[in-house]
């Protein structure tokens, strides 16, 4: 335990980027595949591994450029005990956690080198990308899925910057179809250049929340300003 | 007699239906129809408007502008966007236009009220293009509810803007719009709907501290 615990530690600093794009992958529950070819020799997958993706950025301090993801997806391909997801370079990483979604339980996890990934069960894995592996609590039935919440958090102040002394920025191009930002507390929204709902928590906190049907990520830009007081 | 009948029934089913496909069949990207609806303080009920819309139709020396029911229309002023041309305006109650034949192709009841924008004669294989521009108050779409704006309207055409009074923050707003902020510090929400069909519009603001 305490070594698993050091691993991931250590670990920590790779886990840059966000969850989203490329899409995550569930490991196959067969035997350990062959090697794979080259990537520009590989095809992609015939079978999709993740449904229902959902991801929302919780915007913190400003000074701080880091916002928090909470990424929902639902591991769906039978048989998998492994779920996959991408770590987008360009981000510090921290205080990953995951849990099934079904019982609320924690679940272990490792982050691993994209070549790792593909000799333990996704062989499409990127070699210059680090994965976050998920073990999942059970192999995922036929004709359904075991829903995970991956949180982290996540620091890039090349998406998350502030602009002169009371606005803010979050530039970011997001590949899952479902996402929605919260903006930190005492900000109004003053510009966003992809359609979206706009909603106020409980909170007071108002959160910004899109659906993208085409095939394209969303090079998104939201902008907004502190409220006076 | 039965088959007169069913004739009959089959013929008052179809032709709305007919119409009904008419709508939801035309194309939706090339409507030239837009919106843009600029929020009074909200305890005035009132935002001032612009509508813009291309006339093709050759022979048209008109457009009927008719006004929601529950709103109330009041400083009409049209022109002609290609040429800078102001327009004369009227106001008129639907009655008079039913009883003088000019209601042609639009949902007028006598008692309607319509702003009538004269022009000149559309042109074969010509247009023309028209910005209406008015005030609407209407308190059951646009009111206070304690602190909070509240904009509360349906949109029929593709493309629709709103743009807040000045010194009020975007709270909600129910469909998914563009946000931007007017060179003069205004928020301005823009809604696109690809669909043939209306969108309930809910937006709401709260004033700057």
């Amino acid at each position: 335990m305490t070594t698993r615990l050091a691993l991931l530690l250590l670990s920590l600093p790779a886990l840059a980027a966000c969850a989203p794009p490329p899409p995550a992958k569930t490991a196959p529950p067969a035997a350990p595949p062959p090697s794979p070819p080259p990537t520009a020799e590989r095809r992609a997958p015939d079978v999709r591994r993740e449904a229902d993706e959902y991801t929302l950025y919780e915007l913190l301090d400003p000074d701080s450029a880091q916002f928090h993801i909470l990424f929902e997806v639902t591991a769906i391909t039978p048989g998998a005990t492994a779920y996959f997801n991408p770590i987008r370079k360009g981000s510090e990483a921290s205080g990953e956690s995951v849990r099934d979604r079904a019982t609320s339980q924690p679940l272990p996890f490792e982050v691993v080198s994209g070549e790792e990934a593909r000799t333990s069960g996704l062989p499409e894995a990127e070699l210059t990308m680090n994965y976050i592996r998920v073990h999942l609590p059970h192999p995922v039935p036929p004709e359904g899925g075991i829903r995970l919440l991956i949180e982290k958090t996540y620091k890039d102040p090349k998406s998350y910057a502030r602009e002169g002394a009371d606005r803010i920025v979050f530039s970011r191009t997001l590949g899952i179809r479902r996402n929605a930002i919260v903006l930190p507390a005492g900000y109004e929204l003053i510009a966003c250049n992809y359609p979206s709902q706009i909603v106020t928590g409980a909170n007071g906190r108002i959160e910004v929340s899109f659906m993208h049907p085409g095939p394209e990520a969303v090079p998104l830009v939201l902008k907004a300003r502190r409220l006076g007081k | 007699m039965r088959v007169l009948t069913t004739f009959l029934l089959t013929f008052m089913i179809t032709l709305p239906a007919a119409a009904q496909d008419a709508d939801r069949l035309s194309e939706r990207a090339h409507q030239d129809r837009e919106i843009v609806y600029f929020l009074r303080p909200p305890d005035t009920h009132a935002f001032d408007l612009y509508h813009d819309y291309t006339e093709s139709r050759p022979g048209i020396d008109r457009y009927l502008n008719v006004v929601r029911k529950g709103s109330t229309a009041s400083a009409p002023s049209a022109r002609v966007l290609d040429t800078g041309e102001t327009l004369q305006v009227e106001a008129k109650k639907g009655e008079d236009l039913l009883k003088a034949g000019l209601e042609k192709g639009e949902e007028v009841t006598p008692d309607s009220d319509v702003v009538v924008i004269h022009f000149a004669a559309v042109p074969p294989g010509g247009s023309v293009r028209l910005r209406i521009a008015e005030t609407y108050t209407d308190a059951k779409s646009y009111r206070l509810e304690g602190d909070e704006l509240v904009f509360d309207r349906s949109f029929g055409r593709p493309r629709n803007a709103v743009v807040l009074p000045t010194g009020w923050y975007l709270t909600v707003s129910s469909i998914p719009a563009l946000v931007s902020e007017t060179p003069d510090g205004r928020i301005r929400l823009d809604f696109v709907n690809p669909r043939n069909d209306e969108i309930a519009v809910l937006v709401k603001a709260k004033r700057r501290p």
